[in-house]
């Protein structure tokens, strides 16, 4: 099978020689943690989505917080695919061949002391987790993958595989939004117009925000988030910083927004934040960042503002599945603005994101 | 009557100046006790200027104080307020409605630092009668960290990590102990606040800089099971705290800061990320008042009145009050002014 794999400063080579079977006891991802599991399947990947991480992966700059340095490895972690077989002991009653499913990349040690794994909304913050296409050999830009199948969720019969692949990011925005407490009412800036920062919006806009901003780099970028609902854009291009506090503290009666979620991770959108928050407020990190930015404690202190962090997702697939079978989100296939066959992964697909990264929201690679 | 005022940077002066009246719904209170704050010392040395700067200078300052009613203004609520009564007040007349933050002796007319002030009726809380004044004053102090650890929802069994040993360090053990911690780390700084927090409940005290920053971290991971602390509370605020406390808290804990910092930190917001860290700031009381009177009231506490290490008359407030806790600060705890 093809599997790009990740060389430390050369391009991704085929390797056709890898191909796991499947065992009873199946030896599984992470070498520097082996995880034994009893239950397996194996699926086969159709879309698999390109991700800020993954640009920050391929130029060497990814932090080695979230990486493991066990070279080759395999990238791509937004995918989704079709159960082509299942291990001896996985549960035949719940999962079938031929489900098509959506993949949750993060795995936990499962360990019995370990605390984070201890609830599945916690996992992901589990200090020996891996994860396909960041720190072990798997990842989504391959045929096929190995997984245990409670990181599959099956996809509903109105919700197409393309949309599966786009589950991953959602899940994240979901996750920021659900842990910033987003309330019917509340107004919310995002930092960054990206994916995450556009699903945010779509998040943000479900869990019944009354205004959602949004600042970005780009006419069609903020073309795209104008047209996806946002109360205002702002064209960083065209408005500095001072005029966006400004802007967002005459729009919310000079008090400053319920929350800001920074989608974009750099010393400029921290200090926006702290700015632009109301007394009390939240500001949610969810970027990945280059650099640690210097922060304002005082103001922090003096406003009582609440700094949370959402990194990925743990257990918040099922619902933010269930919020897409249901038509909560509307037209989500009009942000894929390329789709790639694998082979051009690098040539077309991470090219696309370096330099035209204005002119695209998710690139999907065709498995 | 005498007030302490600040007229700019190290330029406190007690001076005499006409008594405050009790407006509609105001209270006068002479004032019995006031307890001198780490925001006030920065204060006197001029780092916290954009706060003061609301009111025309001079302003009254000292935010920690207990006293007696001599006056209700017209409007007060004649069955809860007397003449006579002791109280303790709250300082933070704070309104998310409204972007500024009014605060009793820092941003406000008048200050406990003097031998009357005018409250609102609303920030006057009673002592009961076997609560003495001096402990009165405590009660602000107490109520900051008594909301700080409500606010980093810290409960029965939890572990904490305290950083620095000083009043609201101190006062924070006291409060996670009341809590029911299972665990209560404190690092602090010299000989004196280091056996002082010991006595107060602290688990285990890590001496800086002999033992170090990694120590702690490790010391604390040892401590929890490997999981690190559930609450790691800055009392401190340094560039090194901030460190440990980003790494000794436990993967989806809480960093509770209180401290007032003279630089800016750069933080590891991948670490911060990574761990899910909730990074929480806490300066006000939270309507906590009655609760931590009341619990004092039962004896919750004990030891309080070890904690008073000077009392000073207000006349010396500058060159005793303020000079022991700038030149002598591991030697003390709290400083009481009396007027």
């Amino acid at each position: 099978m093809f599997v790009s794999r990740r060389y430390l400063n050369q391009s991704p080579a085929r390797d056709k020689s890898r191909s796991r079977s499947l065992g009873e006891h199946d030896q599984v991802i992470g070498r520097a943690h082996s995880v034994v599991w009893g239950k397996t399947y194996r699926q086969s990947i159709y879309r698999c989505g390109i991700c800020g991480t993954d640009l920050s992966i391929y130029y060497g700059t990814l932090s080695e917080t979230f990486t493991s340095q066990h070279l080759p490895r395999g990238i791509g972690h937004e995918f989704s695919g079709t159960i082509i077989a299942l291990g001896p002991k996985v549960d035949a009653i719940k999962y079938a061949v031929g489900q098509n499913v959506a993949i949750e990349p993060i795995i936990a040690c499962r360990q019995s002391d370990c605390t984070a794994c201890s609830s599945p909304t916690t996992r992901n913050i589990c200090p020996r987790k891996n994860c396909f296409g960041l720190s072990s050999p798997s990842g989504g830009l391959s045929e096929y993958v190995v997984v245990d199948p409670e990181l599959a969720h099956i996809l509903p019969s109105n919700v197409p595989l393309e949309i599966g692949a786009l589950m991953e990011p959602l899940a994240v925005s979901w996750r920021a939004i659900k842990k910033s407490q987003v309330k019917p009412g509340d107004s919310v800036l995002i930092l960054g117009a990206g994916p995450i920062g556009i699903f945010a919006l779509e998040v943000a806009k479900v869990f019944g925000a009354s205004w959602v901003a949004i600042s970005g780099r780009g006419t069609k970028r903020c073309d795209l988030a104008r047209q996806r609902g946002a109360s205002a854009v702002y064209n960083i291009s065209l408005i500095s910083d001072e005029d966006i506090i400004a802007e967002t503290l005459k729009a919310t009666g000079g008090r400053g927004v319920d929350v800001v979620v920074d989608c974009a991770g750099r010393q400029n959108t921290l200090d926006m934040s702290l700015k632009a928050t109301r007394l009390g407020g939240t500001i949610m990190n969810a970027a990945c960042w280059e650099e640690s930015p210097a922060i304002d404690m005082n103001v922090m202190l003096a406003k009582e503002i609440v700094l949370k962090n959402s990194f990925g997702y743990a257990g918040d697939h099922p619902e933010v599945i269930e919020a897409v079978a249901q038509g909560r989100f509307v037209n989500l296939e009009g942000l894929v603005t390329l789709r790639v066959p694998l082979d051009d992964f690098v040539g077309k697909g991470l090219r696309a994101l370096t330099h035209e990264k204005d002119k695209h929201m998710k690139v999907l690679i065709r498995i | 009557m005498k007030a302490a005022l600040f007229y700019g940077p190290e330029n406190v002066r007690v001076e005499d100046i006409p008594d405050p009246v009790a407006g509609p719904n105001q209270v006068k209170i002479k004032v019995a006790w006031c307890g001198i704050c780490g925001s006030d010392l920065g204060i006197y040395y001029g780092m916290l200027s954009d706060v003061i700067t609301q009111r025309p200078l001079p302003v009254g300052i000292g935010h920690e104080f207990s006293g007696t009613i001599v006056e209700l203004g017209p409007g007060v609520d004649a069955n809860k307020l007397a003449i006579g009564q002791n109280v303790a007040v709250s300082s933070n007349v704070y309104s998310l409605e409204t972007p500024s933050t009014r605060m009793q002796g820092v941003s406000c007319d008048g200050g406990g630092l003097s031998e009357y002030v005018v409250v609102e009726q609303d920030a006057v809380y009673i002592l009961p009668a076997h609560i003495p004044l001096d402990i009165g004053a405590l009660i602000e102090p107490l109520t900051v960290s008594w909301h700080a650890l409500e606010k980093a929802q810290f409960k029965a069994g939890d572990s904490v990590l305290v950083l620095g040993a000083g009043p609201i360090g101190i006062l924070i053990v006291k409060v996670a102990k009341v809590f029911g911690a299972s665990w209560i780390g404190v690092s602090g700084r010299g000989a004196k606040r280091c056996s002082l927090v010991r006595e107060h409940g602290a688990s285990v005290v890590y001496a800086v800089p002999e033992v170090t920053d990694d120590e702690i971290v490790a010391e604390t991971f040892k401590a929890t099971k490997g999981n690190g602390a559930d609450v790691v509370v800055d009392c401190a605020g340094t560039q090194s705290t901030l460190d440990v406390a980003l790494k000794a808290v436990r993967p989806g804990g809480t960093v509770m800061n209180v401290a007032g910092w003279k630089k800016f930190p750069e933080m590891n917001m991948n670490l911060c990320l990574a761990k899910e860290i909730v990074l929480s700031n806490s300066l006000g009381y939270g309507g906590a008042h009655p609760e931590v009177i009341e619990a004092v009231a039962q004896g919750k506490f004990d030891k309080l009145d070890a904690l008073v290490t000077l009392r000073v008359p207000l006349t010396e407030f500058v060159e005793k009050g303020l000079r022991a806790l700038t030149h002598e600060k591991d030697q003390h705890v709290k400083v009481l002014i009396h007027p």
